[in-house]
C-alpha cells in the first residue's frame, strides 16, 4: 500500500480530518470535507463505468470542485488527467482522444468549454453527496496515477503516464528530506497541467498542511498572495521570481514568513536566487531539477550563503535524489562519459514508456552496452558534473526550449506553421530578451500574412507556444551542412 | 503630462503589436485589458511600464499598482501613471 497515491491520500483524510486542506481566499475546506466531496465524485465515477480503467479528465479553474475531482479520480482507483481552460479546444480534445478518457469532472467555470468539447463524455459537475462511502482501492503500483502531456516534435503532444510507484517514490523522498508541518501553508502557483502542481497538492496533503490557492492567478498579484495567505512554503518557476524582481519586490526580509522555497522548471539565474534568499530572510532555498518523465524533480541543490555554486550564471542542479540514478552520455559513442554529456536518468521515479507510442519510447528510453539490463531516459539536457558530484545544466541537445517553465518543442510550432502556410521552410527560434520569446521564420511564400499564421497557432497551441512574431524571408540562411542556420536567424533579429 | 499624452505614448509603444493582433485604435479604449487580451505577457507589461517610468521620470510602486482595480486596462494603467 506504500506505493499507492490514493492510499496515502486516504490515510491523510483520516489522520488530519479537522485540519484545513484547501484555502481559496477566505473559503476553507477541511480534510474531512474534501474527503467527502472526493468520495461522492469517486462513487459517481464508479457508478458510471464500473469496469473502466481509463483516466478521469479534470476541467476547471482552481476551485474546490477541481481539487476534489482529482482526489475523487484517485479514490475511484483511476488516474487523473488535467485539461486546461486556457488551452485551445483542439488541444484539450486531442488529450481526450489520446488518453481514451470517458469521464470529465468539471466545475462551473468549465461550462462553455464543455459545450464545445461535445456530448460524448460523461460529465460530473455536481457533488450530490448522496453516496460518499469509501470505495475499496483496487490499484497496483504500476497503475498510472496521473497522465500529463508535453510538447512533441510532430504537432501531437506526448502523453506522460506517471505511475503510483513513480509518484510515491518522489513524495517519500521529498517529505523525508524537507519536512512539511501541519501548520504550514503551501503555495499553489502552477497550472494543474504542469506536473509541479502534483508536488504542491500531495506533499501538502500527506503532511496535513494547508494548500493555499491564489484567487487571482495574475503573476502580478503574487506578492499580495504571499502576504494575505501567509504562505510559509513556496514553490514556483524561477520566472515568477524574475518578474517579482523586476517589480522591485525582492527587498530584504520582504517575504520572511516563507521558511522554505522550492524552484523548478527552468534554469534558475544565480543572481535571482541570491535576491530571493535575502527577501525570505535567509531561509532554505531549494533548486529542483527534473523532467516530467522522471516525476516532478529528481535532483536538488540547497542554496544558501555558503553554497552558491553556479555555472554561466545558472544555479547548480545539485545531486540526484538518493535511490535514483543518473549518468552522462557521450552521444557519439553511445557510452557513459566522464564529466560532461547528455543527462540520462533511471530508477523508481522514471516512467517506463510514453502513452501508446512505441517508437517515441524507443528513442528516449534506451539500454547501453555497459548496463544492458537497465533502461535510461534521455532527458535531452546537456550537463556536467564536478568533483563533489554536483550537476550543472549546460543547455539542450535538441530543439526543446523552456518558456516560463513550460517545455516547448520548437519543431511542434514549425509543424503547425508548415500546415498553415504550405511552406516547407519554417524555423522557430528562442529569442532571449528580458525573458525568452519565440520568433518564427517563414521562407519562400507568395503572400506573407502573419496574422493568419498567428491565428492558426492560437487555434492549435497553448498560449506559451505562440510566436511573438513572424518574420518572412526570401530564402532561409543555411550553414555549411545545408541545415537552417539558426545563429544567422538570431543575428537577423538582433541586427 | 495629461491622459491624452500618456495614452499616445503607450499606443506608440504598442504599435507593432496592435497591427499583429489586428486591434484598431477604437478597440483600445479605457476598458481594454492589455494582459488579459493576450496582447502583452506579464514581462512585456512590465517592460511597458519601465519605458513609461523612464520617459516621465517617475517610479511606479508595482505592489500598489497590482492591488489597484483594473490596473492592466488602458484606463487603469493611465490613471495610475498620472497619480504616480
Amino acid at each position: 500500500m506504500k506505493e499507492i497515491l490514493a492510499y496515502k491520500l486516504q490515510s491523510a483524510f483520516h489522520e488530519y480530518k479537522d485540519n484545513a486542506a484547501l484555502r481559496i481566499g477566505d473559503d476553507v475546506l477541511s480534510y474531512g470535507e474534501l474527503h467527502q466531496m472526493a468520495n461522492a465524485i469517486a462513487n459517481d465515477i464508479t457508478a458510471g463505468f464500473p469496469d473502466d480503467k481509463s483516466p478521469v479528465a479534470i476541467l476547471g479553474a482552481k476551485s474546490f470542485m477541481t481539487y476534489a475531482g482529482i482526489c475523487g479520480a484517485l479514490l475511484a482507483s483511476r488516474a487523473y488527467m488535467p485539461l486546461n481552460l486556457k488551452f485551445p479546444d483542439s488541444r484539450n480534445e486531442k488529450m481526450m482522444q489520446l488518453s481514451g478518457a470517458k469521464i470529465i469532472v468539471a466545475d462551473v467555470e468549465a461550462k462553455q468549454a464543455l459545450e464545445r468539447l461535445g456530448e460524448n463524455y460523461k460529465i460530473i459537475s455536481e457533488v450530490d453527496g448522496a453516496n460518499s462511502t469509501n470505495i475499496p482501492l483496487a490499484v497496483v503500483p504500476e497503475d498510472t496515477a496521473y497522465l500529463l502531456f508535453t510538447s512533441g516534435t510532430t504537432g501531437t503532444p506526448k502523453g506522460v503516464p506517471v505511475s503510483n510507484r513513480n509518484v510515491c517514490a518522489y513524495l517519500d523522498h521529498v517529505s523525508k528530506q524537507w519536512q512539511i508541518k501541519e501548520n504550514d501553508r503551501l503555495s499553489q502557483t502552477f497550472d494543474l497541467t504542469f506536473d509541479l502542481s502534483v508536488h504542491d497538492m500531495f506533499l501538502c496533503w500527506i503532511s496535513g498542511a494547508c494548500l493555499c490557492i491564489p484567487e487571482d492567478d495574475s503573476p502580478f498579484k503574487l506578492a499580495s498572495y504571499i502576504r494575505e495567505q501567509e504562505i510559509s512554503v513556496w514553490f514556483s518557476v524561477p520566472s515568477a521570481a524574475v518578474l517579482m524582481d523586476r517589480m522591485r519586490l525582492l527587498k530584504e526580509d520582504k517575504f520572511k514568513g516563507i521558511r522554505l522555497s522550492f524552484f523548478c522548471g527552468e534554469p534558475f539565474p544565480a543572481a535571482i536566487a541570491e535576491k530571493w534568499q535575502a527577501a525570505v530572510g535567509g531561509s532554505e532555498l531549494v533548486n529542483l531539477y527534473g523532467p516530467s518523465e522522471a516525476t516532478i524533480a529528481i535532483s536538488s541543490y540547497s542554496w544558501d550563503n555558503i553554497n552558491t555554486k553556479e555555472k554561466n550564471g545558472i544555479a547548480c542542479l545539485g545531486k540526484i535524489f538518493e535511490g535514483q540514478e543518473s549518468l552522462l552520455l557521450d552521444t557519439t559513442a553511445m557510452r557513459p562519459a566522464e564529466s560532461k554529456g547528455e543527462l540520462c536518468l533511471g530508477g523508481s521515479q522514471v516512467i517506463d514508456a510514453y502513452l501508446g507510442d512505441a517508437e517515441l519510447t524507443k528513442k528516449y528510453f534506451i539500454q547501453l552496452d555497459e548496463h544492458p539490463e537497465k533502461t535510461w531516459y534521455r532527458t535531452g539536457d546537456l550537463a556536467c558534473i564536478d568533483e563533489e558530484g554536483d550537476l550543472f545544466f549546460l543547455g539542450r541537445a535538441d530543439s526543446e526550449v523552456k518558456i516560463s517553465g513550460y517545455r516547448v518543442n520548437l519543431q511542434e510550432i514549425d509543424a503547425i506553421i508548415r500546415k498553415a502556410t504550405g511552406s516547407n521552410s519554417v524555423a522557430s527560434i528562442l529569442h532571449e530578451k528580458q525573458t525568452a520569446v519565440i520568433v518564427s521564420f517563414v521562407g519562400g511564400i507568395q503572400d506573407p500574412d502573419d496574422r493568419s499564421i498567428l491565428q492558426a497557432c492560437r487555434k492549435e497551441l497553448p498560449w506559451y507556444m505562440i510566436p511573438e512574431r513572424i518574420i518572412f524571408v526570401d530564402k532561409m540562411p543555411l550553414n555549411v551542412n545545408g541545415k537552417i542556420d539558426r545563429n544567422a536567424l538570431k543575428q537577423m533579429i538582433n541586427g | 503630462m495629461d491622459k491624452r499624452e500618456i495614452r499616445e505614448f503607450v499606443v506608440g509603444l504598442l504599435k507593432e503589436k496592435l497591427l499583429l493582433f489586428d486591434i484598431s485604435g477604437d478597440e483600445l479604449n479605457d476598458k481594454f485589458d492589455l494582459v488579459k487580451s493576450g496582447l502583452l505577457d506579464s514581462m512585456a507589461f512590465i517592460d511597458l511600464i519601465a519605458e513609461t517610468e523612464e520617459k516621465y521620470e517617475i517610479e511606479i510602486d508595482f505592489e500598489k499598482l497590482a492591488d489597484s482595480p483594473g490596473f492592466s486596462t488602458m484606463g487603469g494603467l493611465i490613471s495610475f501613471i498620472i497619480n504616480a
